[in-house]
């Protein structure tokens, strides 16, 4: 074996102020298997070309070890630039500065930190071997989920640029929430009219396979090569034959709240969806029907002139292949029923609500009304971050608020122009192209703005709305009373969100909304390679956002499916056929069903979780990326550092990201807590977890994301088992099981990270 | 009130009592009042404010921005009636009604004198057990109720009226 170079960066201050650098390479130098050079940025490119002429002059360096800053930040630089002279594997990155230097403020503490974690990585580097990759075919259709206008965006640029795609919508109608309002801000232009045209553009290009009334249950498979499971409902209407006639809608015989108007007013059950819904067909809401539930009537299939009716359409399971996904799966209105904002109250309403009342074709035919006896409001009031910016609801801004209840005030204006209009706010935010001038033109319009929140809206025993506020620009106590509330509603993703965030195995913030890669340089990627998100589903944000959103990923899109042919690395598992008993063990832990009867892995269905690696009794099977040879010596290395340190075994997502955010935080913990990645903590064996004890570490901490978020299916359930089983062996040795932990994280719970951490110290100096 | 406040030499935002007030808030599981952001829902809700003008959010503007001898010495702290409306609704999980009970006591035991009213009320508490005696409450539709009107049992006192005295006022002696 040949010689590791090992490279410190000193990151401008970033590391340098806190880690002492010079210290450092003066250590490591006295090991004369090591070279040792430092640089000011080695992600630059002066740095990188050091790495590349320090390897090209020490002919026998093999392998290195780039201390720097995280791997989740720099691994591609590095590799990039690693395997212009080696294996791209031939190296390990050394994070001291999210888990180092930014968490640390004692110089000699963190230094100490600093040497431990990077003689972790001089020592586990030695095991490194090359891996190998494979050109694997692409599948060059796309899959886009939601078809509001992020969706129907993203699907156009993509149809265009020639790539065939597929789009699901659950709904019966594609459109999304642009299709519910009345006119948007910043040009006042009608919503409908500008989405209608969209919406059948998507309808009528070749490249486009619309799936309504249809979701995603399952997914496998990688970038490039996945397989998607859809389930579409019955409509019951065939939608070739249907002319949306509505005769069916006048006969049959059952009422039911109309969702597309928020239940404002009545449908039937079976309705076409809205006026210029695409398709513009009929469909029965399955729960509503009386032939469907009772097995009578079947009124609208004897009426349909067309003879559309069908009630022996099935629910049915397509699968389809595709090599990139957009989810776009958009925002609903947090219900505030039970708080303070009374939304018991007819008329106490949400800004949807309005925009559906303005709408010349909606329930109302467009006129504003008090929905609890019909009468016109003399007063209207808005109350803005109604939910948000509220800890005990929604933390965030909702961003578009400010900006539309101003656009329904000045249209309330238009329409009354003798009523009183108040907005209660604690701010108005209108940044953004257009929109403080927007906001100007609204104060020519006579609003009362009072710069206060209500504290809680009531009504008078006549029934009269009212509440109290302090307004701070007149410095004024005001009871207001109103006919008409219209509250600022906080939005929050969607409940199909949600669900994909579930099926799609997709990271969400504390906020719930989908998370991407990286929120400033990196906004439409997720952690999973070729699933993009877009829209309202990552956060709340205007029709132009969406759209820039939808661009992106397009763009993304066809980046990463401009080649036939893809370069995979071989991080996958290997079975050692001298060694296998063919227990069976193996190919019962893994969910991909992997490993072959003739205990063989496909390399293709391998995601590298390492789940088998922890169950095999022979040591027959490793994982190429994190062998049992590497783990160990990493953990001796950091022992060597500094023998009083807890061993953090992380996730390769959920739990790593979460001590990286605590590093971007500056959120300082204990620096006796060292981390060691693993792809998923379903790679650990008992004897992993307890090797760490035999070798004198102060503790043991597995931080594992939380279940059903798992990206391997089910790790953390099978490392708990593991934990719960290296409990039992600590207890029957003597050894305190409070020494190991097992924490559940979300990626951007830094705080839960540091607060773990905390108290593991806190603990470990208490028994001492 | 002055003309102009001289920031530099009047407040003082990062002072000890400052840290003080928020190590005590700390202990109550309140947080940092730097994190108002003057939205006076607290105002807007209070009690006080409709009958006395107190305005919780600009006390605790002027806690954050550091006028806490002011505030202190001020009569407005001692309007709040302790109905803990504010720290229920505030959309940041502050809590004014702390912070005063917290200038309240700092008040006292820098040997400020309660104001009268308070004085009345403290002897009520001494000697019944009870801030006031109430007979009849009121409800949304203006109508009474009393304990007897909806089948509650008569309110107890203090037995022994004399040992009640002393444990109270050995108790403020030790938080004091
Ligand atoms: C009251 C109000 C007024 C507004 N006014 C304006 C304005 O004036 N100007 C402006 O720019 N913006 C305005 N907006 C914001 C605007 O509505 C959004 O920016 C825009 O609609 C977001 O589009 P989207 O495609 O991201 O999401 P959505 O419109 O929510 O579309 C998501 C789509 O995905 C579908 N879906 C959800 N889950 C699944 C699933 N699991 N599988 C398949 N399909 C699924 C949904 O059925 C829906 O069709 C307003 C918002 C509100 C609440
Ligand atoms: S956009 Fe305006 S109304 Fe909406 S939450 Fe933000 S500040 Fe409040
Ligand atoms: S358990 Fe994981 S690492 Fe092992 S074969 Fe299956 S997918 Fe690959
Ligand atoms: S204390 Fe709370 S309710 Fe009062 S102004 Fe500050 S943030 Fe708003
Ligand atoms: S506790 Fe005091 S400050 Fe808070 S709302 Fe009640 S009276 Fe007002």
């Amino acid at each position: 074996m040949g010689k590791t170079a090992v490279f410190l960066c000193h990151c401008g201050d970033n590391i340098a102020a806190t880690v002492d650098i010079e210290k450092l390479k003066k250590e490591f130098s006295k090991d004369k298997n090591l070279v040792v050079k430092n640089h000011m940025f080695l992600c630059s490119e002066a740095g990188q070309q050091m790495i590349l002429d320090t390897l090209d002059k020490n002919k026998d360096v093999d392998r290195l070890v780039i201390a720097s800053c995280s791997p989740k930040h720099h691994w591609n630089i590095f590799k990039d630039c690693v395997k212009q002279k080696l294996n791209a594997y031939m190296f390990e990155m050394a994070n001291i500065r999210e888990h180092c230097s930014w968490v640390h403020s004692d110089r000699e503490e963190a230094t100490k930190k600093a040497y431990s974690i990077i003689k972790g990585a001089i020592n586990k580097v030695q095991h490194h071997e090359p891996i190998g990759t494979v050109d694997v075919p692409v599948n060059r259709d796309v899959l886009v989920i939601g078809a509001g206008i992020a969706g129907m965006h993203a699907s156009l640029e993509l149809a265009d640029k020639g790539f065939h795609v597929y789009l699901v919508e659950k709904e019966a109608s594609i459109g999304g929430n642009m299709t519910k309002l009345g006119r948007t801000f910043p040009t006042d232009d009608c919503s409908m009219c500008t989405v209608s045209p969209i919406m059948n553009e998507v309808k009528a290009h070749p490249n486009i396979e619309l799936l309504t009334l249809s979701e995603v249950v399952g997914l496998s498979g990688r970038v490039g090569d996945y397989n998607v499971t859809v389930e579409t409902k019955p409509r019951y209407v065939d939608l070739d034959r249907c002319t949306a006639c509505g005769l069916c809608t006048e006969k049959c015989p059952v009422s039911i709240p109309n969702n597309y108007n928020l239940g404002l007013d009545k449908t039937k059950a079976i309705h076409i969806p809205f006026d210029g819904s695409v398709p513009n067909a009929a469909f029965i809401e399955e729960e509503a029907c009386l032939k469907i539930n009772k097995g009578v009537c079947g009124i609208c299939e004897k009426v349909c002139p067309a003879d559309a009716v069908d009630f022996n359409q099935k629910k049915e399971r397509r699968e389809l292949k595709v090599g990139a996904i957009v989810v776009a799966t958009g925002y609903q209105q947090t219900d505030l029923s039970n708080t303070e904002y009374y939304y018991e109250h007819p008329d106490v309403i949400t800004g949807l609500e309005l925009e559906r009342m303005i709408v010349p074709s909606g329930p109302t035919g467009g006129k504003v009304v008090c929905p609890s006896d019909g009468r016109e409001p003399k007063t209207i009031t808005f109350i803005q971050c109604a939910g948000s910016r509220d800890k005990r609801h929604k933390e965030y801004c909702s961003n578009i608020c400010c900006m539309y209840s101003i656009k329904n005030a000045k249209i309330m204006r238009a329409k009354f122009p003798d009523a009183t209009i108040n907005m209660c706010y604690i701010d108005i935010r209108a940044p953004g192209r257009r929109n403080e001038e927007y906001y100007a033109l609204a104060r020519e319009k006579n609003i009362n703005m009072i710069m206060g929140r209500p504290s809680q809206i009531m009504d008078t025993p006549d029934g009269r709305l009212f509440f109290d506020v302090f307004d701070k620009a007149t410095n004024k106590f005001m009871r207001v009373e109103s006919d008409l509330i219209v509250l600022a509603t906080a939005l929050e993703p969607s409940e199909g969100t949600k669900r994909m965030a579930k099926v799609l195995h997709l990271q969400y913030g504390l906020d719930k909304f989908l998370s991407p890669l990286h929120v400033k340089i990196a906004p439409v990627d997720t952690t999973t390679e070729g699933i993009y998100i877009i829209g309202t589903a990552e956060g709340p944000k205007s029709i132009q956002d969406s759209i820039t959103d939808a661009g992106a990923a397009a763009s993304r899109v066809a980046t990463i499916l401009k080649d036939d042919v893809a370069t995979v690395d071989l991080t996958t598992a290997v079975i050692d056929p001298d060694k296998c008993t063919r227990c069976g063990l193996c190919r019962e832990a893994c969910r991909y069903g992997a490993i072959t009867e003739s205990y063989e892995v496909v390399d293709m269905a391998c995601k590298g979780c390492g789940k088998c690696v922890s169950v095999c009794p022979e040591d027959a099977i490793e994982i190429r990326h994190l062998t049992k040879a590497q783990l160990r010596a990493q953990v001796d290395g950091i022992l060597e550092g500094d023998p009083d340190s807890v061993i953090a075994y992380t996730t390769e997502t959920c739990g790593y990201n979460a001590a990286d955010i605590a590093g971007t935080s500056r959120m300082e913990y204990p620096s006796m807590v060292k981390v060691v990645k693993l792809p998923c903590v379903g790679r650990l064996s008992v004897e992993d977890i307890l090797y760490p004890f035999e070798k004198g570490a102060k503790g043991v901490m597995i931080f594992a994301c939380p279940k059903g978020l798992c990206h391997y299916v089910d790790g953390t359930e099978a490392a708990e088992e593991k934990y719960m089983k290296a409990r039992e062996i600590l207890e029957e040795k003597g050894v305190d099981v409070n020494r190991l932990r097992f924490v559940e994280i979300l990626t951007p719970d830094g705080q839960k990270f540091q607060r773990s951490c905390r108290e593991m110290a806190e603990y470990l100096k208490g028994v001492q | 009130m002055m003309g102009l406040t001289d920031l530099f030499n009047m407040s003082k935002p990062e002072g000890d009592k400052q840290k003080e007030l928020i190590r005590q808030l700390a202990v109550l599981g309140v947080k940092n009042p730097s994190l108002c952001f003057q939205c006076a829902k607290c105002t807007s809700g209070c009690e006080a404010m409709k009958l006395l003008e107190l305005q919780p959010h600009s006390v605790m503007a002027s806690v954050k921005t550091g006028f806490l001898d002011e505030m202190m010495n001020s009569d407005v702290i001692w309007a709040c009636v302790g109905c803990f409306k504010c720290k229920e609704r505030c959309p940041q999980e502050m809590s004014p009604v702390d912070v005063m009970f917290i200038l309240k006591n700092w008040y006292v035991m820098s040997g400020g004198s309660l104001p009268g009213d308070y004085q009345n009320l403290l002897q009520g508490i001494l000697s019944t057990g009870y801030i006031q005696e109430p007979v009849e409450v009121l409800d949304k539709d203006n109508k009474g109720w009393s304990r007897e009107k909806l089948g509650l049992p008569k309110r107890g006192h203090p037995k022994n009226i004399n040992g009640f005295m002393s444990a109270l006022s050995q108790l403020a002696a030790e938080k004091l």
